[in-house]
């Protein structure tokens, strides 16, 4: 299977740092707009959006230029009125106060932590009126991620940095990387679960072998194309002991049409077999 | 084991609601304004959903009780279907419900009064042959009572209605308390079946053939009308011995008597339905198998289909003197 990817998600340098060294990642050469870093052999990518909505949003954007099927975690530090500092949450439910809108990541994996909703504001507030986190990037990021992955694979991690008692003034950036390495084994555990399921949907996605073979051997028009990618799908689950490509060149066949007729034909007199029942 | 449960606000306080709730005191419960926020967004993956869905309790709004497709006709009385859940805990290759559903989440709507009240509407405006309820349209109509309490709340309804008839259509061996209560002539339990060696491989999760056929034989030596329901038909490497053993079984276990009716069904998808399911299940043999397009639909071809149904049909004829047969389009279960 190949490996799967994740995009962190991060607003500040402060809040990255912890992750950048953990992960041994390196700037990676992304252009203009957004800093980036990356360990593609971990499969892993960090962009910094900055802070606020718009900025998660681009910085989602800037990242899936990358097509690999990569799942996405936003990172980053939140407001509660009571949870205590360092208190890990996932987000169970985006809110974007502004737009009103929610979003509900399907939580399809084992949670590393407790849950909660995640309510993004565009002004950092100190009141907390409802048993929610505060923050200003989730929605942004959750709203263009899920245009590039399935929603079981964008999500939101949260830690409590500031609460009625500990207003958000008193946090440094030392305190601020704190918190974020203290919660790493528990970031480890997310990034596990949503690798796994990033290497899955790429699986799904791999060209079926010999396609390129048959590409050369003659010229097939774009329908052509698609209906061959289709058929040698087909091939590889209906008859995976016989090679396609060898059967095509012991038929013999003259031209694209007669490679798709042939296997159409070949593909419709074979019954799928089942063993024994229950 | 429900580890989630979404709640619509407008459901929270209903008894039915509280009782699921209470009754999963370690699940993570999110309130949520309609279950479609939840349900409906797309780019949800159904296939990844089916690895853990969750629970959403919510509210029914409006169309409760829906008018059938003729084609799903069991007998001559107008048919309707209501739908108290959507989604199912099986995960049958050939299922409707993953290609129609964005989400694999199990909404189980708690109004169960608004729906009796729209069924008594239905029968008001009803004429002298009986109407028909399906209730396993878009669900199992056993296979998650022990959720839902369906059957306990619908089955005595329906008893005392004698100008009804409710079809639970199922593949479920959850039969307890069906077996508590007295049989109603008008409330027919109906099986579906594949042979042993498909629903092995392509009705994941479902109870084995075999214990479907003994639940079947138990509720029909307690008085219930059973019906049997061969579809989707399959085609595949020795279906002919395959459904000859099922349907010899069947006749071994259940009096013919006890049977209300069968009904046979080709494998049919619309096109687009189908495209989505196999993009889900690529490796899957039964959607990679000789299908092809005809109109609308993917499907065997006409001359295939017409060789299933007719050797299907001479065995339940053979096997269950003066069965009644009908023959429909498969949705679910
Ligand atoms: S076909 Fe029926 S039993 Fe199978 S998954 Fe669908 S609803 Fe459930």
């Amino acid at each position: 299977m190949p490996p799967g990817r994740v995009h962190l998600v991060v607003a500040l340098r402060t809040e990255a740092q912890p992750l950048i060294d953990h992960f041994s990642m390196l700037p990676a050469s992304s252009g203009r707009g957004f800093r980036s870093f990356a360990n593609s052999d971990r499969g892993l990518a960090l962009v910094l959006s900055g802070v606020g909505r718009a900025a998660a949003a681009a910085a989602v954007a800037h990242l899936a230029r990358d097509d690999t099927d990569p799942a996405w975690l936003n990172i980053g530090i939140a407001g509660h009125r009571n949870l205590p500092i360092g208190a890990a949450r996932l987000a169970h439910k985006v809110h974007c106060a502004s737009s009103a809108r929610s979003w509900y990541p399907p939580l399809v994996f084992e949670i590393p932590c407790p849950t909660a909703t995640v309510r993004t504001v565009d002004r950092a507030t100190r009141d907390f009126p409802t048993d929610d986190l505060y923050e200003m990037e989730a929605a942004g990021f959750y709203e263009i991620a899920a245009r590039f992955a399935p929603h079981e694979l964008v999500h939101s991690f949260k830690v409590v940095s500031d609460n009625r008692a500990r207003p958000a003034e008193t946090l440094t950036a030392d305190s601020v990387g704190s918190l974020i390495g203290d919660s790493l084994e528990t970031i480890n555990a997310l990034i596990e679960p949503l690798q796994r399921l990033s290497a899955e949907l790429s699986e799904r996605r791999v060209e079926p072998g010999g396609l390129e073979r048959l590409l050369q051997a003659s010229h097939f028009t774009t329908t052509q194309r698609r209906q061959l990618r289709r058929l040698l799908r087909r091939w590889s689950v209906v008859c995976p002991q016989v090679d396609a490509v060898d059967w095509v060149a012991f038929k013999a066949l003259p031209d694209a049409g007669s490679v798709i007729a042939s296997m159409q034909e070949h593909l419709e007199g074979v019954a799928p077999t089942f063993g024994p029942g229950g | 084991m429900i580890e989630t449960i979404y709640i619509e606000d407008d459901v929270e306080a209903h008894p039915r609601a509280r009782r699921l709730l209470d009754r999963f005191p370690a699940a993570r419960v999110i309130p949520c304004g309609r279950y479609t926020e939840v349900f409906n967004p797309a780019a949800q993956s159904f296939r990844l959903q089916k690895e853990n869905p969750a629970l959403i309790l919510a509210r029914k709004r409006g169309n409760l009780v829906l008018e059938a497709p003729p084609e799903l006709g069991i007998g001559e009385g107008p048919g309707f279907y209501f739908s108290h859940m959507l989604n199912c805990l099986y995960d049958c290759r050939y299922c409707f419900l993953q290609g129609m559903f964005r989400s694999a989440h199990y909404v189980l709507f708690v109004n169960f009064e608004d729906f009796e009240a729209a069924i008594d509407d239905t029968l008001t405006d009803g004429g002298e042959k009986p109407s028909y309820f399906f209730s396993g349209y878009d669900c199992d109509s056993l296979a998650l009572e022990s959720l839902s309490g369906f059957v306990e709340r619908f089955v005595p309804f329906f008893a005392v209605r004698p100008g009804a008839v409710l079809e639970l259509r199922t593949k479920s061996v959850a039969i307890r308390s069906l077996l508590a209560m007295t049989p109603s002539p008008n409330v027919v339990v109906a099986f579906s079946f594949t042979p042993a060696e498909a629903a092995a491989a392509i009705e994941h999760g479902a109870p084995r053939v075999g214990q479907r056929v003994r639940a079947a034989a138990e509720l029909a030596a307690a008085g219930w009308p059973v019906g049997l329901r061969l579809d989707p038909l399959l085609w595949y490497d020795g279906w002919r011995a395959g459904y000859a053993t099922l349907i010899d079984g069947l006749a071994a276990a259940i009096p013919a008597a006890a049977i209300h009716s069968a009904s046979l069904g080709p494998l049919r998808f619309p096109s687009k339905m189908f495209q989505r399911i196999h993009r889900m299940y690529p490796e899957d043999a039964l959607l990679s198998g000789p299908l092809a397009r005809r109109d609308d639909f993917v499907s065997y071809s006409a001359a295939r289909e017409a060789e299933l149904v007719g050797f299907v049909e001479e065995r339940l004829r053979r096997a269950f003197d003066d069965i009644a047969v009908f023959f429909f389009t498969p949705r679910a279960t």
